[in-house]
């Protein structure tokens, strides 16, 4: 179980802060009451290896990149993002700017193949974190899935992104089906 | 049917030109010039080959949004690079870009069962408007109807979308397959006088 979100993240979200995204338009989908849902958008999120992020930088323009991550989640069951990005990379100086991020992950690779077809659109507040819990559990999370990337992830090199996931927009016909939004600081 | 961009974008693409924007983010070496051509033209084959990008708006209250488009792309007389997409009206895009044109888009097309060092990545900055022109939304549509791929986008209704241009200012691309390695393409230097 990852760490709870920080103090300034939590008050962020809790503020109701995270639906300004919306900006007058509802989400389009209806809310999927399904009581398992949360724990299937982790599993979709999950599924992915890599996503486009998009932060904003300084200059007040977004900016997405295509970064591999991994995820697990919080006591509450929302999705916790980790992402290793260079010291001075881009993502790094746009997250020290703004904490406000929004990613995109197509599982599907085969967009013409519509029945296959799973994706998902997210909000998230982005923070770098230096503890070393959390920077061993995020190695952990890449050994089991790219083992291979590990090595390269170091202190001298990379700062550790933590994205916590607000509310996400999903598309999911390949198992049933469905297309929703989930508010993950509901009750 | 010229690639003209509307005139309240062309204003705003000489004045961002101006400032060589790729001095205002980290990115990788910038592309000798003389490159300009050869380099439009891999990533404009790249992007016919693509079926879905991610677009990012950014909203008034700062919180950026991303969104999986179909689209379809030109390539200008002076190397200028364009991308079209439909979308649904009344969306968020939608409202974002009329209120702000900043936009970004980036795709990552891994071959059937090719690792990802081999993949060729695209992300660009552009400037994005609606576009009501019949003669520009015909030329569009026929583009993205002759794209493979389109069969499934056959089903979105797109003739009754309204329609986003997005101009090109900047994009890093890298093609590991084909040697390139990552790079950055100013893209708006075409608008900047020549000296």
């Amino acid at each position: 179980m990852v760490q709870p979100m920080s103090a300034r993240i939590s008050e962020l979200a809790r503020s109701g802060r995270h639906r300004e995204h919306q900006n007058g338009v509802p989400d389009p989908y209806k809310p999927d009451a399904e009581p398992g849902v949360r724990k299937r958008v982790i599993a979709m999120l999950d599924n992915c290896r890599v996503m486009n992020l998009t932060t904003v930088a300084p200059n007040n323009w977004p900016i997405t990149s295509c970064v591999p991550y991994v995820t697990l989640a919080d006591a509450a069951d929302r999705p916790v993002l980790y992402v290793f990005v260079g010291l001075n990379s881009q993502d790094a100086v746009d997250v020290r700017h703004s904490s406000k991020v929004s990613l995109a992950a197509d599982i599907n690779q085969e967009p013409q193949n519509f029945r296959k077809a799973q994706g998902i659109q997210a909000q998230g507040l982005a923070e770098i974190v230096d503890d070393s819990i959390q920077w061993t559990d995020a190695i952990a999370a890449v050994s089991g899935k790219r083992p291979a990337l590990v090595e390269t992830f170091t202190r001298a090199t990379h700062a550790l992104i933590r994205i916590d996931v607000l509310s996400a927009l999903f598309y999911d016909v390949k198992v049933r089906p469905v297309w929703g939004s989930i508010d993950f600081m509901a009750a | 049917m010229s690639l003209t961009s509307p005139p309240a974008i062309k204003a705003e693409l000489l004045k961002i030109a101006e400032s060589a924007p790729a001095s205002d983010y980290v990115v990788p070496g910038v592309f000798a010039p003389q490159r300009r051509a050869e380099l439009v033209r891999d990533i404009q084959t790249f992007l016919h080959g693509t079926v879905l990008l991610h677009l990012s708006t950014l909203g008034p209250t700062g919180w950026p949004v991303t969104h999986c488009m179909h689209f379809a792309s030109m390539v200008g007389a002076d190397q200028s690079l364009v991308i079209y997409m439909f979308t649904q009206d009344n969306t968020r895009k939608l409202v974002n870009i009329q209120a702000n044109p900043r936009v970004s888009l980036a795709l990552f097309r891994p071959a059937a069962g090719s690792p990802p060092e081999k993949t060729p990545y695209l992300r660009m900055n552009a400037l994005a408007t609606v576009i009501t022109d019949e003669d520009e939304r015909t030329m569009v549509f026929d583009t993205m109807r002759a794209k493979p791929g389109f069969d499934f986008a056959k089903k979105l209704r797109l003739e009754d979308q309204p329609l986003l241009r997005a101009d090109v200012l900047l994009a890093i691309w890298e093609d590991p397959a084909n040697d390139v390695p990552a790079g950055t393409l100013d893209v708006s230097a075409g608008l900047r006088p020549r000296a």
